[in-house]
């Protein structure tokens, strides 16, 4: 599904991602973990295409398209969804009118007609029921003075609604707690499935209790240093990032 | 930015033009102009000194070679009139050619019982009684040079009036076609009179016959007495060569309510004043303005809002979106009077600018001067949040789409305001079309 070949990234002028190789298949999970700077954030503004992030090398594929080839909403429209770290509060912008017009866009770009109001509510009840979601958010702005937990469900939901091939779930463990946490990591499983695919980026093992990944893979000083299995998830919480950095130290001789 | 003295030729050509043109109005009203005339010519036209016309003064340096209007037969129907456009035009609408009402342009028109409608100096002698009693009360204690201008060269004007307790539910449109063939100034004048107890909508549409330059003057003095309701909203889609202001006075007495909904929507220099007087106790007025400021255009609103008495209350908010090399001016004043306790005034700008070379100047300003009231004002510049932008990209939407309802949003504040209909489905589309054809 995804190839990402030698990519670096700088932002400001600054080099972040000095040249990460991944690759994706149909329907895993893949974890990349951390500490704080090593770049997480970055891989994924330079995959969905943000502004200012500048590939300076490499590729990368999406289902065999050429990716940096596209604009954000392209990118978006081709199956790739980001739940993001800090989800934007867009006052007036009713989520109802917000999720059309997504819904309707990606439809559009697949060759598909747009559903008609009836539809639309019907698939919005359909995946509220699945999430257990609570259905009074669908009637307010976009996030607008959603709290921490309710701005984490509202991107599953939309993840429900949008059903990506590629999901990007940008620290979406971060400030919530263990309750909100488990209504979540339930969502992604729930929407789990052999064809969708999901990168979850995070700095705690916690999460991954929850959603179990099939692969782990440690980034560092913007490249990726350790790949395993889910257990490599346990160590670390256990050991900490220090013996990874100690590694990294005495391979590049520092 | 040009000095007074820079402003006097244009201002001593209009001096001299008083002199070519004739009066054949009641000799009171003669009075007015030439009382006006001299207090114009002290004056000259506001310059950079002037607080109140800081941003917007420039044009008065380029309008003394016009000419004075010309008054012809227009070769229009009134149901061409009506028919080009349509927000609210219907049989309650009057028709006015350059601030004049048209016997004929009027004449198949179905208007309520109790409205009185005629020409400022052409009504009859009971109607001369009321008028006299009315007009320029208010804008005569103005201080504004362009007031002056007004009062020096109107040389007559649409005289509505709603007496006691009468009730219209379908809005009367007032339409105003500016009418010239070549450059000219045109000095437009309004009287509105609604005696106590009487609910009325307006809505006043400012439209151009032509493409050619013109230059009008225009005042509006409102009175509405206590009990009363108005809504009073503005649509001006003059031509791309209008420059115009308009000067709107209200006063207000008891247990009163006005709400007023000032949009201009084209044009390239638009100046609106509005003067609201809350004369009265337990009186509530809400102005509202919304509007897409374009390429080569320069809109410019100035509200002043006078709490004389007690336990009134008024809110403001103006929306302005400019894009390209737009120009915009806010001046909000509120003057609470010492005698006017418990009063509740609330003043909101909010501008976004979508270019680095629109230029917006917002200023509020309170002078309280009771102890026992609640004020507050706030003013807001910004740019699109480019954050919100990139979130509804990354679910799919296109940039512009997403632009468009963000924008969308931030009129909608205001536009979920006005009262009528037909308005809100205008301004809303008029958003669209104007964004819309403003893509990167």
């Amino acid at each position: 599904m995804l190839k990402i070949k030698g990519l670096k990234v700088a932002v400001e002028g600054k080099e972040i991602l000095k040249g990460i190789n991944l690759e994706i298949g149909d329907g895993e999970v893949h974890a990349i973990m951390g500490p704080n700077g090593s770049g997480k954030s970055t891989l994924s503004n330079a995959l969905t295409g943000r502004e200012g992030y500048e590939i300076t090398d490499g590729t990368v594929s999406f289902n065999g398209e050429n990716l940096l080839d596209f604009s954000p909403e392209e990118r978006a429209r081709m199956g790739i969804f980001m739940s993001f770290q800090y989800p934007v509060e867009i006052p007036g912008v009713s989520m109802s009118n917000f999720l059309k017009a997504s819904v309707n866009a990606q439809r559009e770009y697949r060759g598909l007609s747009p559903l008609t109001g009836r539809e639309f509510f019907h698939l919005m009840k359909g995946k509220q029921k699945l999430l257990h979601l609570d259905s009074g958010l669908t009637n307010r702005s976009v996030n607008e003075g959603f709290s921490g937990g309710e701005k984490k469900k509202n991107e599953i939901f939309q993840m429900a609604i949008l059903d990506p091939s590629l999901a990007i779930m940008d620290e979406t463990d971060s400030g919530l707690d263990i309750d909100a946490l488990r209504v979540v990591a339930e969502g992604v499983n729930t929407l789990k499935s052999p064809h969708n695919s999901i990168i979850l980026i995070t700095h705690y093992q916690r999460l991954l209790e929850y959603i179990v990944p099939d692969f782990v893979h440690v980034l560092y000083q913007g490249r990726i240093v350790k790949s395993a299995g889910k257990e490599l998830a346990k160590e670390l919480e256990e050991r900490g990032y220090d013996w990874i950095k100690k590694e990294v130290a005495d391979e590049t001789g520092k | 930015m040009k000095q007074e003295s820079d402003l006097l030729p244009a201002a001593n050509r209009f001096v001299s033009l008083f002199d070519e043109i004739t009066d054949s109005c009641p000799e009171w009203i003669k009075n007015i102009h030439e009382n006006s005339i001299l207090r114009f010519k002290e004056k000259g036209f506001p310059g950079s000194k002037n607080e109140s016309y800081k941003f917007s003064h420039d044009e008065f340096s380029l309008i003394g070679e016009f000419d004075y209007e010309e008054t012809e037969e227009v070769p229009f129907t009134r149901s061409q009139l009506l028919s080009e456009k349509n927000i609210d035009r219907g049989a309650l609408t009057v028709i006015t050619i350059n601030g004049r009402y048209s016997e004929s342009l009027n004449s198949d028109a179905a208007f309520p019982e109790g409205m009185i409608v005629g020409n400022l100096c052409e009504t009859g002698v009971q109607e001369q009684n009321m008028i006299s009693s009315f007009l320029n009360v208010q804008a005569g204690k103005s201080e504004d040079a362009l007031v002056d201008l007004n009062n020096a060269f109107f040389r007559d004007g649409l005289f509505l009036c709603f007496p006691s307790n009468v009730v219209i539910d379908k809005p009367v449109c007032i339409l105003n076609v500016n009418y010239s063939k070549r450059p000219a100034f045109s000095a437009q004048r309004n009287l509105i009179v609604l005696g106590t107890g009487s609910k009325v909508s307006i809505l006043y549409e400012d439209v151009s016959a032509f493409s050619e330059k013109m230059f009008s003057d225009n005042v509006t003095e409102i009175f509405i007495d206590s009990y009363s309701s108005l809504n009073f909203c503005e649509i001006q889609d003059l031509n791309d060569e209008s420059r115009s202001v308009h000067s709107i006075f209200t006063n207000q007495k008891d247990n009163s309510f006005l709400q007023t909904e000032i949009n201009p929507v084209r044009g390239a220099w638009i100046r609106n004043n509005l003067k609201v007087a809350i004369d009265g106790e337990f009186s509530e007025a809400k102005l509202y303005g919304l509007s897409v400021i374009g390429e080569d255009q320069h809109f410019d609103q100035y509200t002043k809002v006078d709490h004389i008495k007690a336990n009134g209350s008024s809110d403001q908010h103006y929306k302005y979106m400019l894009e390209k090399n737009a120009r915009g001016s806010f001046y909000g004043r509120i003057h609470v009077f010492r005698d006017a306790q418990k009063t509740n005034a609330y003043q909101k700008n909010n501008n976004i600018l979508f270019t680095e070379k629109a230029v917006m100047n917002t200023r509020p300003q309170l002078i309280i001067d009771a102890d026992d009231v609640k004020c507050s004002h706030g003013a807001t510049i910004g740019q699109i949040d480019e954050e919100a932008l990139f979130y509804m990209q990354q679910r799919g939407i296109g940039k512009d789409e997403a632009k468009m309802l963000m924008m969308n949003a931030f009129a909608g504040e205001v536009i979920d305001k006005f009262k009528n209909d037909k308005i809100k489905k205008y301004m809303t589309d008029m958003v669209t079309r104007k964004l819309g054809g403003a893509k990167e």
